[in-house]
Formats: structure tokens, sequence, C-alpha cells
């Protein structure tokens, strides 16, 4: 192989791009059978991001976790750090101790980040290797996200902490294809990269509807076939989209994430690709919180610097093993350091023994994310995600609540931002785009939307 | 007994551990403040608390959220006070000004301060002392008027928060007058470039 000189912009994109993950990457890039891609990406990993990488493996592995209903005092010491820089501290008495008056520290929630991000990140954060992230959620608050390129890298750690957990052992190699991440969706960033956090190994991030592929379903099996990865991330519904068309995917070790993965799914899922499979609870402002382990019930906290608290509607904290509100405080994002963050996702805790011996928090009957599809008048499927993508760039709104009928009338509830006006028919325009030039479409502007008790179904789907 | 700053200050530095015990009233084993509250009128003051008063007390506890924290710090500031005032040189305290501190000063000193400094910090302790005596119209004793009011000023947690934020605000004003000043000249330094690239190319 004779050395291809790395173009500039994948330096800056990918800094720890070697000869010979450019050289597999290129390779694959230009398979003939590769997908649409879309986007180029990089992981913006540097030699400071993989020391962060190095320490958090260790930390997996050795330090003790969070496993107490009240914080540690490393984790009070933590958020105490953060008076003096994090605005939403900024309020706190004099005298207020965070290890002491943990419980009453103020909580935040996705509604604080979508309207008051500013109050979530440190004064003193350095913005310039921010990553953003634009995300819709499963709640109804479409979100902007802050991350940093050290923050993304270390959820590797996690992954392979879950993996060796599941008796999956990982050997990523430089420029050969290694993991994929997979979903169904009418749009979504189609790319591939080298990971450097996994020495170099290729990352496809792809769409399984055929319409994304230039050679469409064919295309589609050969690729995934020849792509071969030993990770596969995804979503329930899009894993069951594979199975049902029988893809060539035989991964060692399945991620699904997002929304809740039923027991049933997985041990389908687990059956039809013959992988270790793990569900993982994990959101963009939050990085993973908690994973389904072999032999042990619900989804546990296996990260040292994440404190998980049940808290009820008024944010006390509710008696050990009842259900509550899961508040997450630590991960390690530095521009958004959490502090008792409200995932409006719901459990109750309790506390579980890992292999190892170290106790861990264990999250139960975890619920709050329900995958929702939606039927289009030709019958095809509609996500709540390709909804929220389509929606969110066109008009500004706070939250969305979509509801289809079985007769498979819509309705789209809208809440504006203050005095910002809202186009409806440009919304209705777009909807019909999705789902039919003739579909039943009702749009309403409601300032209300949310305010009610109970948490906002979102989406809501009662077409067969 | 008289109104000794020192001394007053050495009694909230010996207040019981139950003064300091949560006060939630809507948590089980929680001090109930609003019957601490009617004691305290009971004994110290010219007359008994009104229904409206304790009413004031107990509805704190039915706040939600970082409203019923605040309230919390509240009450908890209130129960510490409560100790304070069962003082005997308290004795005849005029009624309204002790339910106007109650529930006004105190409030706006909880939100600063919580509860526990007044007992554990010296000039905590100090400040609660003063601005109980300022509230209730008392003098401390072998005190100037004009003394007692420095000195009071010199520790008002309130004032001086007071004094930050408006510090603050008057800073953020200055930073956006520069910034817009900054925009203005850089867009007049672009409209002249742009002037003089027109000259240019008509010349």
């Amino acid at each position: 192989m004779q050395p291809t000189a790395i173009p500039d912009d994948w330096r800056q994109r990918a800094p720890l791009l070697g000869e010979r993950a450019w050289q597999g990457l290129t390779r694959w890039l230009q398979h003939p059978d590769a997908p649409r891609w879309n986007r180029t990406m990089g992981d913006r990993v540097g030699e400071r991001e993989l020391e962060a990488l190095a320490r958090f493996r260790r930390a997996l592995a050795d330090e003790p976790l969070e496993a107490a209903a009240e914080p540690s005092p490393a984790m009070a010491a933590r958020v105490d750090a953060l008076r003096g820089t994090l605005p939403l501290l900024d309020a706190l008495p004099y005298g207020f101790d965070c290890a002491r008056d943990f419980a009453d520290l103020p909580t935040s929630s996705r509604e604080d980040v979508a309207r008051r991000l500013a109050e979530l990140v440190p004064r003193d954060a350095e913005l310039d290797r921010a990553i953003v992230y634009s995300t819709s959620g499963t709640t109804g608050h479409s979100v902007v996200v802050p991350s940093h390129p050290g923050a993304m890298v270390q959820n590797l750690a996690h992954l392979e902490r879950l993996a060796a957990l599941h008796g999956v052992k990982l050997a990523p190699e430089a420029g050969v294809p290694f993991a994929l991440n997979a979903g169904v969706q009418q749009r979504t960033y189609v790319f591939a990269t080298s990971l450097a956090g996994w020495g170099g190994a290729l990352l496809a991030k792809v769409n399984l509807a055929a319409h994304d592929w230039a050679g469409g379903a064919a295309s589609r099996a050969r690729f995934l076939a020849a792509w071969a990865p030993t990770v596969l991330a995804s979503e329930p519904v899009s894993l069951a989209e594979a199975l049902r068309l029988e893809l060539p995917l035989r991964p060692k070790l399945v991620v699904s994430s997002a929304v809740t993965l039923t027991r049933a799914a997985a041990s389908a899922v687990s059956e039809g690709l013959g992988a270790a499979v793990v569900d993982l609870y994990s959101a963009t402002e939050t990085g993973p919180v908690a994973a389904t382990l072999p032999d042990a019930e619900g989804h546990v906290v296996l990260c040292p610097d994440v404190y998980v608290e049940a808290l009820d509607a008024d944010g006390e904290r509710v008696p050990e093993g009842a259900r509550g509100e899961i508040t997450v405080t630590g991960g390690r994002n530095p521009y958004l350091p959490l502090v008792r963050y409200r995932t409006g996702d719901h459990g109750r805790l309790g506390t579980t023994l890992l292999p190892d011996g170290r106790r861990a928090r264990v999250i139960l009957d975890l619920e709050g994310r329900a995958s929702v599809s939606f039927r289009a008048l030709d019958g095809s499927t509609v996500t709540s995600v390709d909804v929220a993508r389509t929606i969110r760039p066109l008009v500004p709104f706070v939250q969305q609540a979509l509801v289809q009928r079985a007769d498979l009338a819509l309705e789209l509830r809208l809440r504006p931002l203050p005095h910002v006006p809202i186009s409806v028919e440009v919304v209705d325009h777009a909807l019909r785009e999705l789902f039919g030039r003739d579909a039943r479409i009702e749009i309403i502007l409601d300032p209300e939307l949310g305010n009610g008790a109970g948490k906002l179904v979102a989406w809501q789907s009662e077409a067969p | 007994m008289t109104f000794d700053v020192e001394r007053l200050s050495n009694r909230l530095a010996a207040a019981p551990a139950c003064f300091l015990l949560p006060v939630d009233a809507r948590l089980t084993g929680n001090v109930e403040v609003a019957a601490i509250v009617a004691d305290l009128f009971r004994d110290r003051a010219t007359r008994a608390a009104e229904p409206a008063e304790l009413e004031a007390v107990r509805m704190a506890s039915a706040l939600a959220g970082d409203a019923r924290k605040a309230a919390r710090r509240h009450l908890g500031v209130a129960l510490v006070a409560a100790w304070l005032l069962h003082d005997e040189a308290f004795a005849g305290t005029d009624a309204g000004k002790l339910a106007a501190l109650l529930t006004g000063r105190l409030r706006e000193l909880a939100a600063l301060v919580v509860p526990r400094a007044f007992v554990e910090d010296p000039d905590r302790r100090e400040e609660l002392v003063r601005v109980c005596l300022d509230a209730l119209g008392l003098a401390p004793d072998h005190e100037r008027p004009a003394d007692a009011e420095d000195r009071l000023a010199t520790l008002d947690s309130t004032k001086r928060a007071r004094l930050l934020a408006d510090a603050r605000a008057r800073e953020q004003t200055r930073e956006a007058e520069r910034k817009k000043k900054l925009e203005e000249l850089k867009r007049r330094e672009d409209e002249e470039r742009l002037q003089a690239a027109r000259t240019t190319f008509e010349d």
C-alpha cells in the first residue's frame, strides 16, 4: 500500500487519524455498495482526550461507585467546586454545605436546558472545543446540548466495561470496521469515521432504510455483511426492522438506547443476531447513565462519577425503593456539569452487587421513554424522530405533542416561545411531506402545553 | 436581663440541637414551627399570635420545588430566632413588630444565609441578634444608635447581597455598552473598507 497524505480537513476533524486508519477509511468510503454518505465527521480527539479516556477506564474498573442513597463526599465536593462558576448555584445561601444540604440544592431539567442553558454552563468553560447537539428527545422539548470531544470519547470506556460484563471481548484495529450505528429513518446523518479512542478502528453510521443506499436493498445487504461490525448501536424500532429484513448482521454486542428495549425484544434481538444485548439508558444531556447486565435486574449505574436520585413531583427525594423521577448529578461533560438534573424518566432505586464485589446503584422498572411510530397515508412508517427533525428547524417552539388517531388523523400541539409567532402553514406543509398530501392534520398553538399535571405525552399513536 | 449583644450572641451559640432540626411540616418527624412561634408570642409578645400569622408559617410548607426549599430555610431561621427571642429580655415585645420580623426580615435573610450559620458562625450570630433588635425597635446595650446602625450595616447580609447585585447589574450594563461600541466601530470600519474598495474599483 502506498502511503497517502491525509487531507488537512481530516487532520483537523480527527487529529490522531493515522495512515493505516485513513487508508482503511477511504477504502470503505469508496466501497461500491456504500450507503449515500451525507456527512463527514471526525471525533476531534487529541492526546488530552485520550489521557482522559485512559483515566476513565481505570476509574470504571477501580473506583467505588455512588451506590448509596446519599452522595459520597467526593460527589458533594465536585458540586461544591462548581460554586462561583455555575450560575445555577449562584443563589446558594451563605453557609450552604453541599454535602450536608445536598437535598436542598436546586434541581435542573430538560426545560432549563431548552430555555436557560446559560445557567447550566460554567462561566469559565472555554467553549472553543464545544460540539453542539440538537436533540429532539422523546419528552417533547427540543434542546441544544453542548458537549466536548473528551466527554464523548470517554463513553467508549463505558461501552468496553459493558462488553466485559457481558462476556464480550473487544479487539478494535486501525482501519478495520468495528462499530455500526444503525437506524431506520426517513432522513438521518450517514457517515463513516475512525475512532481514536479505539486505536483508529472504524465506525459507520447508516440508515437501514433502502432509499439511503444507491444500490438499494442488495447493496445494503452486501455492505453490512462486509462491514461485519463487532458492536452494533441502535434502538428498538431499528433493531426490530433489522430482524424483519433479516439483514446479514452478526455483531458480538448490541447496544440499544434512546427508548426502552423490552425484555422480550432484547431476547428476540439476542437470538436473531446471536449477540449479547445491552439496553443502555442514556440521554444527550447526561451521557450514559445505566445499562442492563446479565443476571441482574434493572439498569445498573456503572460510572463512578454519576450519582442518581429519585425525586417526587416537588423535587423531594422519595424513600429508597419508591418510584420517582430519575435525577442525575455528575458526568463528564465540562460544558454541562449536571447538578440534580431531572431526566423526565421514572424508576425505583436499589443497590446491586457487581461481579467484582463493588456495590452499584440500580434503576428498577425504568420507564418514560416510549418508542413511537406513526403511519403515513401510503402505509410507511414515520418515527417521532422524523417528525421532530422535520418541524424543529422550521419554526421556533418550546414543546410539541403529536397525536395520531386510529383513522390516521393527526393533531399537533405546539407551545410557542413567548412573543415569537409560528407559521402554522409551514408546519402543515412539512407534515404533509411526511404523512402524505391528503393527510388530515390539525395544528394547534397552545401556550399552556406541558403545564398540566404529570409529564407531557409528546408522541402518541393510535394508528393500527 | 438586657440587650447585651455579646450575651445574646452567646445564647445563639448555645442553641439546643433541636432548634436546628428539619422544619418541613409535610415530612414526618419534622419540627412544627408554627407551634413554636405560637409559644413565642404567648410567652414574650404583647398578645397571642393571630391565626393569620400562624397560617403564614404553616403555608410555607405547602409550597413546591425551589420555593419550598426557600420556605424551609425561612422556617429554619425563624426557629433559630425563636430560641433567641425566648430570652427573658424580650418579654413584652411588640407583637406586630415580632410578626413582621418573623415573616419579613427573616425571610429575606433566609434567602442568603442557611439557618445553621446563625448558630455556628460568630458574625452571623451577631447579625441575627442585631437584625432582631433593629426590627423590634430595641437598642443594644451601651451603644449609641449611630454605632449600632453602623455595626449592623457592616454585618447586614441583605444589604451586601443588594450591593453585589447592583454592582453586577452595573457591570453588565457597562459590558453591553462596550460591546455596542465595538460593534459600531467594526461596522464603521467595514463601511470604510467597502467604500475604499468601491473607490478603487471606480478609479
